[in-house]
């Protein structure tokens, strides 16, 4: 069954033609990768999809009811969470306050009452232990490598449990090494009943736990399926996996 | 004899933590270094520091002889070593032509600067079917590259790129790392930050690896990718089987 459903989804910015008559299912359960050359419209479906943006036409479904109209908290609501390719972390906030303000149940103005809880900083302290930057707790981000805001960011939507995670490019500017153990997460939440849809360059990454993979140009899907289909198709060879 | 001499750096930001610890390098003229290493190790620093954006702490830096640490960032452009962010930082409203001025502004003569200009955009053809469009409608590679020529604006010896790589296609990478190895060939000395490990060392002449704020690591950039320590640590483990063919 499909998870979420882009049924002819169209957006321009001015005379760009950014998203085109563009179809995508993503199946319950499954890891989805979106890949393709910059600009072919991959981050603006991402930002149509959680409301940041909303559609010149078409329609996009979640659990079967649409969600085209809906604010991002209400989208985030329903299950849906999402990083981003360029992070957006409060600044002058410490990392654990970043991580906790992603926390469902309790969320933001929470923060302004007498404490946080207690199993929210545990959890917090767990994921921030889990991508090696518990050191980094109590330092505000704004103090963070690129690198390292990236962590935080994927640590920290980790924290409400989402039924469909959505990550833009979480291996862009990580360490190798680092990376693998984020690719176990990924999979290990997969395996706990997480549909995922992945935005990546690293084609290791994508190659190696998506299937299938979506390739998008000019605003549309360009093609569908396995890795191995992907890898051999000649369209994809030419605008985006190159030699 | 070094072109460019790191000694014993000491930095970080604000009143927070020494983020370098106390490093050396030594950068030998017409070569390519990679600095590899995982996240928060101090590599941007590195650079920051090197291109007089974050006065070091402690240390000294030099370049061909001349004590550069106390430099503001446009003199030490003013001497030939240029940097290229992570960011990009174009001025998106900007079209290309004027951000490659911008690389100039230190520049007196402007003539030169656009004599530099038309050089380069027959370097970079893209960049010159491109030159009136705005930076923001280009492409992220196209992006990348224009950001590389503003930095060549200044014809430097050096020229130091932060992950050129991040945010761009697989297709493009190769593009932009081709364009690298090309620069180097024309006699720049490269001092290359990666996460894209692997890539990186493959078009360098020599490898360092960064971790704790300090050098911990540094050989022919071939040995650094073959190193069954380094590959575990730092380039992901998973991978050593396919490291040993593709040395430069």
């Amino acid at each position: 069954m499909a998870l979420l459903e882009i049924k002819g989804l169209n957006k321009s910015f001015g005379g760009i033609q950014a998203v085109s008559d563009c179809n995508i299912s993503v199946e319950q359960g499954k890891i989805t990768s979106l890949i393709g050359p910059n600009g072919a419209g991959k981050t603006t479906v991402f930002n149509l999809v959680t409301g940041l943006l909303s559609p010149d036409s078409g329609e996009i479904l979640f659990e079967g009811k649409k969600i085209n109209h809906l604010q991002p908290h209400q989208i985030t609501r329903m299950g849906i969470s999402r990083t981003f390719q360029i992070t957006r972390d409060l600044q002058e906030m410490t990392v654990l306050e970043n991580m906790i303000v992603q926390s469902q149940v309790h969320g933001f103005w929470d923060m302004f009452g007498s404490s946080m809880l207690k199993e929210e900083e545990e959890r917090a302290m767990d994921l921030l232990s889990f991508v090696g930057i518990t050191h980094l707790a109590h330092e505000k981000s704004k103090n963070l490598s690129y690198g390292q805001k990236k962590l935080m960011e994927f640590a920290s939507v980790l924290m409400s449990e989402p039924k469909l995670l959505m990550l833009d490019e979480p291996a862009g500017g990580v360490n190798p090494t680092l990376l693998e153990s984020i690719i176990d997460r990924i999979i290990d939440l997969n395996k706990k009943g997480v549909t995922i849809l992945i935005v990546e360059h690293n084609m290791e990454l994508v190659m190696k736990i998506s299937d299938p993979v979506i390739c998008m140009a000019y605003g549309t899907v360009l093609a569908q399926g396995s890795p191995k289909d992907i890898q051999d198709n000649q369209q994809v060879l030419e605008a985006y996996l190159g030699e | 004899m070094g072109t460019l001499v790191i000694e014993n750096v000491v930095a970080g930001y604000g009143s927070g933590p020494n983020i370098l610890k106390g490093l050396s390098l030594t950068v030998e003229s017409g070569k390519a270094y990679c600095i590899i290493g995982p996240n928060g190790a101090g590599k941007s620093t590195l650079i920051k520091v090197i291109a007089g954006l974050l006065k070091p702490r402690e240390g000294k830096i030099s370049f061909k002889g001349e004590d550069i640490t106390q430099l503001r960032a446009d003199q030490v452009l003013q001497r030939g070593l240029c940097y290229v962010p992570s960011d990009r930082s174009l001025f998106p409203d900007m079209t290309v032509k004027e951000n490659l001025r911008m690389g100039g502004y230190v520049m007196r003569d402007s003539r030169l600067v656009d004599q530099r200009i038309d050089e380069l955009f027959a370097m970079f053809p893209i960049l010159k079917e491109k030159s009136s469009q705005m930076a923001k409608t280009l492409s992220g590679g196209q992006q990348q590259l224009a950001s590389i020529a503003r930095a060549m604006v200044l014809k430097p010896e050096m020229i130091m790129l932060d992950e050129p790589s991040l945010g761009l296609s697989p297709k493009v990478v190769q593009q932009i790392f081709g364009t690298i190895t090309s620069l180097r060939d024309q006699g720049l000395t490269i001092l290359l930050v990666e996460q894209n490990a692997r890539k990186g060392l493959q078009i360098a002449d020599v490898g360092v690896v960064l971790d704790l704020g300090t050098n911990s690591f540094e050989a022919p950039a071939c040995d650094v990718l073959n190193d069954p320590r380094i590959q575990e640590l730092y380039l992901g483990k998973r991978h050593q089987d396919v490291a040993a063919e593709e040395c430069k």
